[in-house]
């Protein structure tokens, strides 16, 4: 029953995509969906790509081992959803219109009158290679979360499929990656966007459940709380600050999930989403119902993990608290429901990963091939290249994240490089008028090179202290932070020593009104 | 065991703050062109 639920669930997604291909006439609506999306696909899709798999499997896991001190990674992250849903969404959406842009580099460039190229060229770089990396890592997090979503369930194939072995993790990063794939090469744009919407709605649905189901289980909010202070798992659950003073509470857990939220502008798998939105007038409707869902979803995961350590045995998860959520999904509910919130765990990945395959094969096709090498493709054309852009870059995901190895820190330095090289191009260039061309470029290269260099310096400290040492762990916590602000001061120091000139009057994109 | 008013205020304290926020900002800007 939980398999055919899944198929299921499968099954509507390539029909969403089906449905979607006929709207797909030029670029603009394969990468932007010609501006179409109503207020709720526009929150929901926007949300559901913003959280992965760790909303699903990483928090929940995070919540049963830390307790409430996880409270605030949700707080971050909560603050940078709604920085850009009020900050930035309005603002995006109407220059964005205004200059034809259908892409981040398309608004940057327009946005800094930018003739030289080279913001067009530094923000390709930047998409491309990170999200390279980003995609890989988010078809690793398929397989294991296919893995670990299943695992409770005996699959009848077992690990070997036509004589030919294949353990879980490869199945579900195949059939993980074969859906998104198929429904984003034939729907697009809008296809990713209504995926991400039945996702969202599934994602939701399935962290609110488990936790109130969990409570009626355990008698009450009261033995909740109760389980939780017996401390079978670890001491501390009911405080804030993890049982951590001073600065290791400051920098270790208040700062370190706070910092999130200067990560969130950057990223144009959610940023894009407001510049398709069909009526900006809308947008102020889009944020509420957007910043609703995430308090709900965060929330609800957060008690995912608590209400685990209260209904599950602890000896069945002392290995790995990446079960939890399977586990008391599997535990409370009937196979049908069981199989629906499994298939929220991978609903999860997917909507994230479609849509940052999309800002990638925009990057690829209309930034590269069409303004920066000059092509001129047919709409059709345009279209069907870059449905093959999809296929070449998700094969190359699936080639890269073949071996396995978890490729967390690839994801930390992802989110890094497009937040630190794009975040202040894409705020200031939205926010303060006087931002400048220069200060931008600069901008871009110092902060990947920051986050680079900081991958560099974190890699020779772990090896002379140990991973573990509190200097490393602190530096963990506050580099992205630093790296940022860092950034947009440097931007704004750049911008005010090489002022924009009278003359660089925003450019025509030539795009989408 | 119930929990002291303290960790209930920090527990569910902020996500109430920024869901005000939102409802405020919203309702001054709803339907306003941007």
């Amino acid at each position: 029953m939980i398999l055919a639920v899944f198929a299921a669930y499968l099954l509507t997604l390539l029909l969403i995509g089906v449905y979607f291909s006929r709207y797909n006439r030029s670029i603009g609506d394969f990468v932007l969906g010609g501006r179409r999306l109503g207020p709720w696909v526009a929150a929901f899709s926007a949300q559901a790509s913003d959280f992965s798999g760790w909303l699903l499997i990483g928090l929940p896991a995070a919540a049963y081992a830390g307790g409430f001190s996880m409270i605030w990674a949700c707080i971050g992250c909560t603050c940078g959803v709604m920085f850009n849903w009020l900050v930035l969404a309005r603002r995006l959406r109407r220059l964005s219109a205004e200059y034809g842009a259908l892409t981040i580099p398309d608004f940057l460039e327009a946005r800094y009158a930018d003739r030289s190229r080279l913001i067009r060229v530094f923000s390709v770089l930047i998409i491309v290679v990170y999200y390279v990396s980003y995609i890989a890592a988010q078809f690793n997090a398929a397989g294991h979360v296919f893995a670990t979503a299943f695992s409770q369930v005996s699959l009848p194939w077992g690990e070997t499929i036509g004589g030919v072995p294949l353990s879980f993790y490869h199945q579900g990063m195949l059939i993980g990656a074969a859906i998104i794939l198929a429904y984003t090469a034939a729907g697009g744009f809008l296809a990713v966007c209504w995926t991400d919407f039945v996702q969202a709605i599934l994602m939701v649905g399935a962290v609110i459940a488990l936790p109130v189901l969990g409570i009626i289980h355990l008698g009450g909010l009261d033995e909740l709380w109760s389980a939780l202070a017996a401390g079978a798992l670890r001491e501390n659950m009911l405080t804030m600050d993890g049982g951590k003073a001073g600065s290791s509470f400051l920098l270790g857990v208040a700062m370190h999930g706070l910092s999130w939220s200067v990560g969130y502008p950057g990223q144009p798998h959610i940023v894009s989403r407001f510049m398709a939105i069909e009526d900006p007038k809308k947008i102020p409707k889009s944020a509420l119902i957007a910043v609703v869902w995430t308090l709900f979803a965060l929330y609800g995961s957060l008690f995912v993990g608590l209400v685990a350590v209260g209904v599950l045995d602890p000896d069945r998860l002392a290995e790995t608290a990446d079960q939890a959520m399977p586990m008391l999904a599997v535990t409370l509910l009937p196979a049908f429901f069981a199989g629906l919130v499994l298939s929220a765990a991978v609903a999860a990945m997917m909507s994230t990963v479609d849509s940052q395959i999309i800002v990638a094969v925009a990057a690829v096709v209309r930034d590269g091939y069409e303004k920066l090498l000059g092509g001129r493709p047919s709409d059709r054309v345009a279209v069907w290249l870059s449905r093959a852009v999809v296929v070449v870059l998700g094969g190359a995901g699936v080639a890269a994240a073949w071996g396995g190895r978890s490729v967390y820190g690839q994801v930390l330095d992802a989110w890094g490089g497009l937040a630190a090289g794009l975040g202040p191009a894409i705020v200031l260039g939205c926010l303060w008028e006087r931002t400048s061309r220069v200060g931008v470029i600069v901008g871009m290269v110092t902060g990947v090179a920051m986050v680079q260099g900081w991958s560099v310096l974190l890699h020779g400290l772990e090896n002379a202290f140990g991973f573990g040492s509190s200097l490393v762990q602190d530096i963990h916590a506050v580099k992205l932070l630093i790296t940022v602000l860092a950034n947009f001061a440097c931007v704004v120091l750049v911008s005010l020593l090489f002022p924009a000139k009278p003359s660089d009057v925003a450019l025509e994109g030539g795009g989408l009104p | 065991m119930s929990l002291p008013a303290s960790t209930l205020i920090w527990l569910f304290g902020p996500p109430l703050l920024l869901l005000l926020i939102t409802i405020a900002w919203s309702y001054r800007n709803w339907d306003r062109s941007p």
